[in-house]
């Protein structure tokens, strides 16, 4: 029961990211970035080196002059994964251990107050709801 | 399913250095050819990197909000034409504010003065459309231009790279049928919001007429069901769309404003405003009444004196239905 996730797999997917990001080929790129992200938003402090490599590939992103292939940086939205994964990871670069995962069960209180809306709808005088 | 992270190599604990290379590039997304996200992004990555030495946020973050609040980037019109970037600014602004209230904490303090000149940028030029307010205080701007306004100006007169056009459009496919205005309105109100939060959680209070004016704006969007409170931006905010945008905008505000950490309640919470909360969840439009609810369901989740805002909205929904 369970799965096991390497934070070395996490950081060969930026490596790879960065490597197809050298051949020009951004379409690839964005998948393995997309990939590390998802693993990277849950876990923000997994990977310390995979920050330094997101660093690297984020400064090679915006060195990038030629016009074609800025044209394709944009239309892949590579800069705009590689600072969200910065602005993720850089918050737990200081104190690895802020971020912890929580799993916030539902209170009584929300469960009380959609009683209450229900309530509401049920007694609201009649009106026109588009939906 | 769970989820076991193995970390192999745990010698690569100290910290690296961000280069001030890296740093510049980041710069340059919120003042140059960034989008809203990548902006925010960045405001993000170089609060966090920097968030256990106060002194060099204030360092890092001082010169970029002379820039952002430079008078070419805090203006609505630009030689005639509508400023496109100030919706930009704005929400770099908002991420600013969220990210080092201290830079927006005075209004008397002449290092402060550029986080009080937005301010009343937001909510006087953009929301209550009095435009002159900030041309007597262009003289004061003429000490910090800033890289992208000297390559502005140079480049005036000429027409836009299509490299420049290529990243906007991408950022704004989504909102497409939104109005200038519209998505100008939606930033000022964002980052007024955000910086009450930002101040009242940092133990510093904007004076409460401040409040009351942010306040009153958001009542009276939503009493004219959607329409923006100035004059000059209701001729180009009449579409459905815009009317919905603004209508989400406004009641997404007040239910921020409704924590009860910022202790707003007692001030400024009236009968009337909590009946206009509740108006907004059986709005005529789904996306209104989805937002909403959303917005709810977050404040629920963040856990933060959560059961004040949610014991005043049940006593609010119990009156209207004994009503």
């Amino acid at each position: 029961m369970g799965y096991f996730m390497n934070a070395e797999i996490i950081e060969h997917c930026i490596l790879l990211a960065q490597e197809t990001f050298h051949e020009g080929d951004f379409a690839v790129c964005r998948s393995f970035l997309e990939s590390a992200k998802t693993a990277l938003n849950i876990f923000p402090s997994m990977s310390e080196k995979g920050f330094d490599y997101l660093v690297e590939l984020f400064s090679e992103c915006q060195a990038s002059q030629p016009t074609e292939d800025r044209k394709q940086i944009n239309q892949y939205a590579i800069t705009t994964t590689l600072s969200g994964m910065l602005a993720r990871t850089a918050s737990t670069r200081g104190s690895p251990s802020k971020e912890k995962v929580s799993i916030i069960p539902l209170r009584i209180e929300v469960l009380h107050l959609l009683l209450n809306f229900s309530h509401v709808l049920l007694h609201y005088p009649e009106r026109q709801i588009v939906d | 399913m769970y989820f076991f992270i193995i970390q192999s190599d745990k010698s690569s604990t100290e910290s690296s250095v961000v280069g001030d290379d890296v740093q510049s590039q980041l710069i340059s997304l919120c003042t140059k050819d960034g989008t809203v996200e990548q902006a925010r992004n960045a405001v993000r990555t170089l609060a966090s990197l920097h968030e256990n030495d106060p002194d060099k946020i204030v360092e890092v973050f001082q010169p970029l909000l002379e820039t952002m609040t430079s008078s070419t980037r805090l203006s609505v019109d630009t030689s005639g034409k509508a400023n496109k970037k100030v919706v930009n600014v704005l929400e770099t602004l908002t991420a600013m504010v969220e990210c080092v209230p201290s830079l927006f904490s005075s209004v008397d303090n002449s290092k402060k003065k550029r986080g009080a000149k937005a301010i009343r940028f937001a909510l006087e030029t953009v929301l209550l459309g009095r435009r002159d307010i900030l041309s007597t205080q262009s003289n004061d701007d003429l000490d910090f231009p800033s890289d992208d306004e000297v390559h502005d100006r140079k480049s005036s007169g000429r027409p836009s790279s299509s490299k420049k056009k290529s990243g906007r459009k991408a950022s704004d496919s989504g909102e497409a049928s939104l109005s200038l205005a519209c998505k100008r309105i939606r930033a000022a109100i964002s980052f007024l919001i955000a910086h009450i939060r930002a101040m009242k959680s940092a133990g510093l209070s904007p004076s409460k007429e401040h409040i009351s004016a942010v306040f009153g704006v958001l009542r009276g969007i939503l009493e004219d069901g959607g329409k923006p409170p100035s004059s000059y931006d209701r001729q180009e905010c009449q579409s459905y769309e815009d009317e919905v945008a603004l209508r989400q905008c406004a009641t997404v505000s007040i239910m921020r404003l409704c924590d009860g950490n910022l202790q707003l309640e007692k001030d400024f919470f009236t009968h009337s405003m909590w009946h206009i909360l509740g108006k907004s969840f059986v709005d005529v439009d789904a996306s209104v009444r989805g937002k909403l609810q959303k917005e709810l369901s977050r404040t629920c989740q963040l856990r933060v004196h959560v059961q004040s805002t949610l014991i005043s909205f049940n006593s609010f929904l119990q009156r209207i239905c004994d009503e």
